[in-house]
């Protein structure tokens, strides 16, 4: 694999904000008819009319396609700040390069480079989710990817904050409401007519949700690469899930995941799932979670399949800083534990730390300094934990697993125009609500932030 | 404490783990452009007078390496000038040695070793005037041993326990350890600079 400083160097080359995944990768929520490429510039609706006569339109829409000429005439497309703001604020690598560097990106770098901004570009990584099915309404998730979001906004209507967190009147004024399970979707027709000419060029393609196992689409793509699979053995598949599910699910996941597994129909298989506490903290924050379930599926996943890999994405929020050590503990114990040498990544388990943007009230940013020193403490434990090199036993974190949670630290104490004490009251007036909805204790929960919300709910009622 | 066996060897290589954590890599000051100063606290349990290794500073070559009847100070100059400098055999098996490495660019190489059950002393210099250290990008200090697994003999690895280890770099202590915390195969730095000495 190319080194990160001589792919940082080759895309600065061609534009100080070019970044293949622009090209490569895409995520496609057919739920709401939304795009983004890569994962972190805010989505875009496909407009319909596009998909009329070229479905794969649900990834080349005219909007990208002017972000892309941005990219290649050496602009930095403002959508993409995530980028920007890591690069201004440390000297660790972000994603553009992370990204750029994978080989479902890197290969096509050539060709993209001196592609016309016009043209289709079919991805390599794609990412989809057929809708919004979810038995989980997590703190920082809404109703475009939970349908229990959906049912809870109908029936209370949005957050008392000063955007109306999660009002979904504005979804509707903007076309971003999901369409229901029960409801034609024409998006999921474009996906089903592109398929069978996308299939075959993919290297990655990823389903996630809403909760995928909670999707018959996500089941008919397993079939169909059970029964296709001489078109593209070499398909990377992952597939996301919050791993909440009834356990008839997971056995059903589990049962096609051994065939496309030991009858190499797939060159390899990941599941994707998420967490960023341990305990009732976790509980709490992705309201839906039984922490203790999600620690046995994973370990009974890795057990009956040993040549899949499991990477927790955590989305680190201010409720994470707590027992995101922790978190680390029990990971690194599930690498030991499952590291068999059989697995097409070097470890069972990977932990992928990003921090969250959105909502902003539950950014590390509304943190007093001594927390934030927490997310340092746990940067250094994964260290620590660190793969051992020139070893057999090579298991624990890697490079980039650190990487990623020490530049989250860099994140929240780098200097911005971050306005604290506005999003710390608008942090109270969320847990407020989301308490008495849920019939939770914030200060209970968290009492090492009892004060910091003691002194934001004074001056809210001062 | 830490008991290295001949099935092993240790090193100071914190940046082989993550490439931009610590922020402030000790062995990077190894590079022949800086100045450092390496103090061991030690003591050879191997009893065999076979070629042994006591320490190797790589890629560069620097190494101080025990022979049945002396010890060899082994030192790498720019244009591939590897110069071995024989001393009389100080260190010997159950005898704790107290050893420091100091290096000053354009000034000095100065190795001192004691031996505190004879009081015995050693103070060797070697005049850097003129002179340049091999230099290297990414060095790292093996322990017990002469190089890594896959590019040594290891019939050089040995059996020492140590009880300290201190880089400096201009009165700045980078990498502390008394051996009383480990994780993951990890010595634990006590300045919190996350200068780790691992098992390798």
């Amino acid at each position: 694999m190319i080194e990160y400083p001589e792919v940082k160097k080759k895309l600065d080359k061609v534009g100080c904000g070019f970044c293949l995944a622009k090209w490569t990768q895409v995520t496609l929520h057919l739920g709401t008819g939304m795009t983004h490429s890569c994962h972190h510039p805010v989505q875009h609706k496909i407009p319909l009319r596009e998909l009329r006569n070229n479905p794969s339109a649900l990834h080349n829409t005219r909007h990208k396609k002017k972000r892309r000429k941005q990219m290649l005439e050496g602009e930095k497309p403002s959508e993409c700040n995530y980028c920007w703001n890591i690069e201004e604020n440390s000297n660790s690598f972000s994603d553009r390069v992370f990204k750029s560097s994978e080989p479902w990106s890197w290969n096509d770098f050539q060709k993209i480079k001196q592609s016309n901004w016009r043209e289709d570009f079919n991805p390599r990584y794609v990412e989809v989710s057929f809708g919004n099915t979810c038995n989980f309404a997590c703190s920082y998730c809404g109703p475009q990817y939970s349908s229990k979001w959906v049912e809870e906004i109908e029936q209370h209507g949005g957050y008392p904050t000063e955007t109306n967190f999660n009002n979904i009147e504005e979804l509707k004024e903007i076309n971003q409401m999901p369409y229901k399970h029960s409801e034609h979707n024409p998006y999921v027709d474009a996906f089903w007519e592109w398929w069978p000419s996308l299939y075959p060029d993919l290297h990655t393609f990823r389903m996630t949700g809403g909760e995928p196992l909670l999707s018959k689409d996500v089941f008919k793509v397993l079939e169909y690469i059970q029964n296709n699979s001489e078109i593209n053995p070499n398909i990377s598949l992952a597939i996301n899930s919050n791993l909440g599910v009834p356990d008839k699910l997971i056995d059903r996941f589990i049962d096609i995941a051994q065939d496309l597994c030991d009858n190499n129909k797939v060159r390899e298989l990941i599941v994707f799932t998420s967490v960023e506490a341990t305990g009732k903290q976790a509980e709490y924050s992705r309201f839906g979670l039984e922490y203790e379930k999600f620690w046995n599926n994973i370990d009974k996943i890795l057990t009956k399949l040993p040549r899949v890999t499991i990477n927790i994405m955590a989305t680190y929020n201010a409720l994470s800083t707590f027992t995101y050590s922790d978190l680390i503990d029990r990971t690194f114990e599930a690498k030991k534990k499952h590291a068999n040498g059989q697995r097409y990544w070097t470890s069972a388990i990977q932990l992928d730390t990003a921090y969250l943007r959105w909502p902003t009230h539950l950014s590390v940013k509304i943190l007093p300094e001594e927390h934030k020193k927490l997310i340092l403490k746990a940067a250094e434990k994964a260290l620590y934990y660190g793969i051992r090199k020139f070893t057999h036993d090579n298991f624990g974190f890697s490079n980039i697993e650190i990487q990623k949670i020490k530049r989250l630290y860099d994140y929240a104490v780098g200097t911005s125009t971050f306005d604290v004490e506005k999003y710390r009251k608008e942090f109270v007036k969320f847990v407020d609500e989301y308490d008495k909805r849920r019939n939770l204790n914030f200060t209970e929960t968290f009492p090492e932030l009892k004060n910091m919300y003691l002194v934001a709910k004074e001056k809210i009622n001062a | 404490m830490l008991n290295i066996t001949k099935d092993e060897v240790w090193a100071f290589w914190p940046t082989t783990v993550c490439n931009s954590f610590p922020e402030d890599p000790g062995n990077l000051y190894l590079s022949g452009k800086k100045h450092f100063k390496l103090e061991l606290d030690f003591m050879l349990t191997d009893e065999t007078d076979h070629y042994k290794a006591i320490f190797n500073i790589l890629p560069a070559y620097s190494m101080l390496k025990l022979l049945r009847d002396r010890m060899i100070f082994v030192a790498s100059f720019e244009g591939d000038i590897k110069e071995d400098h024989n001393l009389p055999l100080l260190i010997k098996p159950n005898e704790r040695i107290n050893l420091t490495y100091e290096f000053q660019p354009d000034s000095f190489i100065n190795l001192f070793i004691k031996n505190i059950n004879t009081g015995n002393e050693i103070d060797f210099k070697i005049n850097m005037k003129d002179r340049l250290f091999k230099q290297e990008e990414e060095p790292f200090i093996i322990l017990a041993g002469d190089n890594l697994p896959k590019h040594s003999d290891k019939e050089h690895y040995t059996d020492i326990t140590f009880y300290e280890f201190k880089l400096y770099s201009d009165e700045k202590l980078l990498s502390h350890h008394t051996f009383d915390e480990f994780i993951h195969d990890k010595s634990v730095d006590k300045t919190d600079n996350l200068n780790f000495l691992h098992k390798i």
